[in-house]
């Protein structure tokens, strides 16, 4: 083999071992990343959810002691104002100091009734959801916050369990306390809606607008959005915050096997 | 039109791409078409003097010197720590041994193999280290849309296949087999749309 033979051989060689090497390295990388992003997003799918399962055991604990709260102040304090009130009626007083006692004892039984109610609304359990947004958006009426009004496009009783009816409270809740905190909204209409086999529940404002960036929505984010979130995922739903034009937010919440629910 | 002029040629596909995005890139996409359009002057000028019959070895020389800190000021702006040191001192590495080679070894009428050799293997290093980065950090979601993994690979493709063309370049001179410059204009078209792919990618991500 002479010179020039064996130039032009380790050239070929040489060449041919380069751009293999390089042309491996290219798809390694590629390959490699691709795994790489996967199990990185297998691994952030298992720690939302963990996050989530915890959330759900949170959140109906909380749910749980709501309730046993608002039995004890309704039974307990709410009876024995009862009873006071008796013993009043009973005693030796001026009419006078006897109405006023009566006064202050009706109002502390009021406010103990909308205590009560607000950590658990009796009339979700004894009426349904339906009846619970609707005394819920004249709440919010009467105390002329907020222009709120409610409709609904069905005349069913109740089409989820007792368990989604109070997620599904409990996020209209966090929604409109929201709006009036951060919205500056003058007007706020709660929608439900049966389309298609599909339950749509909406609520939109007038005020300065609002989308919820995936931050809002992370590990660090905003507790009140992550509560939605959770409790609308325990119910197999689905939430969606848009800024509508020129002022305003949309969110709708839509449940599409909402009778398994 | 042969081989070599489509491959000649090719350079206008980044290049005109690079003048109607320059304003949409980010830094190491402009710094990108800086280095484009310096080859490409190079590679005019280097075909001018040779329709002249004049030397143009110091038009090599010229563009091996500039390449090497062009790129490590690239591959320098999306790196960091270590690698970027590591790109910095590679770099200062080549200068000096570029002007020893100069002094001692291929005057500036001499084709400079040696420094385009010192050149591509110290290219082949910021390549990897920036591959090493993505494995390190593992940012990005979609690394086939991704601007730099299309600019580095373009570039280690052909700096990996041309290697072994500059080490034997004097040898080849005389050689009357024209497989291998043929390869070259082959890979020198597929850098050319590679960087090319590099710049649009660069605009979808900054979209």
């Amino acid at each position: 083999m002479d010179g020039s033979t064996e130039i032009e051989l380790t050239l070929l060689l040489g060449t041919a071992a380069m751009l293999t090497l390089a042309l491996f390295i290219i798809i390694f990388v590629v390959a490699y990343q691709r795994r790489l992003y996967a199990k990185q997003r297998e691994m952030n799918d298992m720690e939302m959810q963990a996050q989530l399962e915890l959330m759900d055991a949170v959140l109906l604990a909380k749910e749980k002691e709501q309730k046993r709260m608002a039995q004890e102040l309704h039974d307990g304090i709410g009876s024995a104002l009862t009873a006071l009130k008796m013993s009043i009626i009973q005693m030796n007083l001026v009419q006078e100091h006897k109405k006023q006692i009566d006064d202050n004892i009706k109002a502390i039984s009021a406010d103990v009734r909308r205590i009560s109610n607000e950590l658990m609304p009796s009339v979700l359990e004894d009426m349904g959801l339906q009846a619970a947004l609707e005394r819920l958006s004249q709440r919010i009426q009467d105390a002329a916050v907020i222009d709120c009004k409610y409709y609904r496009n069905y005349e069913l009783e109740s089409l989820h369990n007792d368990q989604a009816q109070l997620a599904l409270y409990r996020v209209v809740q966090e929604i409109l306390n929201n709006i009036i905190k951060y919205a500056k909204a003058t007007e706020v209409i709660i929608q439900e809606e049966l389309n298609d086999g599909k339950y749509l529940l909406t609520i939109t404002d007038n005020g300065t607008g609002f989308e919820p960036s995936e931050k809002d929505m992370s590990k660090s984010g905003s507790l009140g959005l992550k509560n939605i979130k959770s409790r609308i995922q325990q119910v197999g739903g689905t939430i969606e915050y848009r800024k509508l034009s020129p002022k305003g937010t949309i969110v709708n919440i839509e449940i599409r096997d909402y009778e398994k629910h | 039109m042969n081989l070599d002029d489509i491959s000649a040629l090719s350079i206008l596909i980044p290049l005109i791409s690079a003048v109607i995005l320059f304003n949409r890139l980010n830094k190491t996409l402009k710094l990108l078409g800086v280095f484009i359009l310096f080859s490409a002057i190079t590679e005019t000028l280097a075909a001018i003097y040779f329709e002249y019959g004049w030397n143009n070895m110091i038009i090599s020389h010229l563009y091996a010197f500039a390449q090497v800190p062009l790129l490590a000021w690239i591959f320098s702006t999306f790196t960091n720590g270590f690698k970027k040191n590591a790109i910095y001192i590679l770099c200062g590495a080549y200068l000096l041994f570029s002007i020893i080679n100069v002094i001692f070894w291929e005057n500036l009428l001499e084709f400079n193999s040696n420094q385009r050799y010192f050149a591509a293997v110290v290219i082949l290093a910021y390549c990897l280290l920036y591959y090493s980065q993505i494995f390190v950090e593992a940012k990005i979601i979609r690394i086939e849309l991704e601007p730099n993994f299309w600019m580095c690979s373009s570039i280690l493709l052909y700096t990996a296949g041309t290697l072994f063309l500059f080490i034997y370049n004097k040898e080849l001179m005389d050689s009357t087999n024209q497989g291998y410059w043929n390869l070259n204009c082959v890979l020198n078209i597929i850098l050319n749309i590679g960087l090319t792919g590099s710049l649009w990618m660069g605009v979808r991500k900054l979209n």
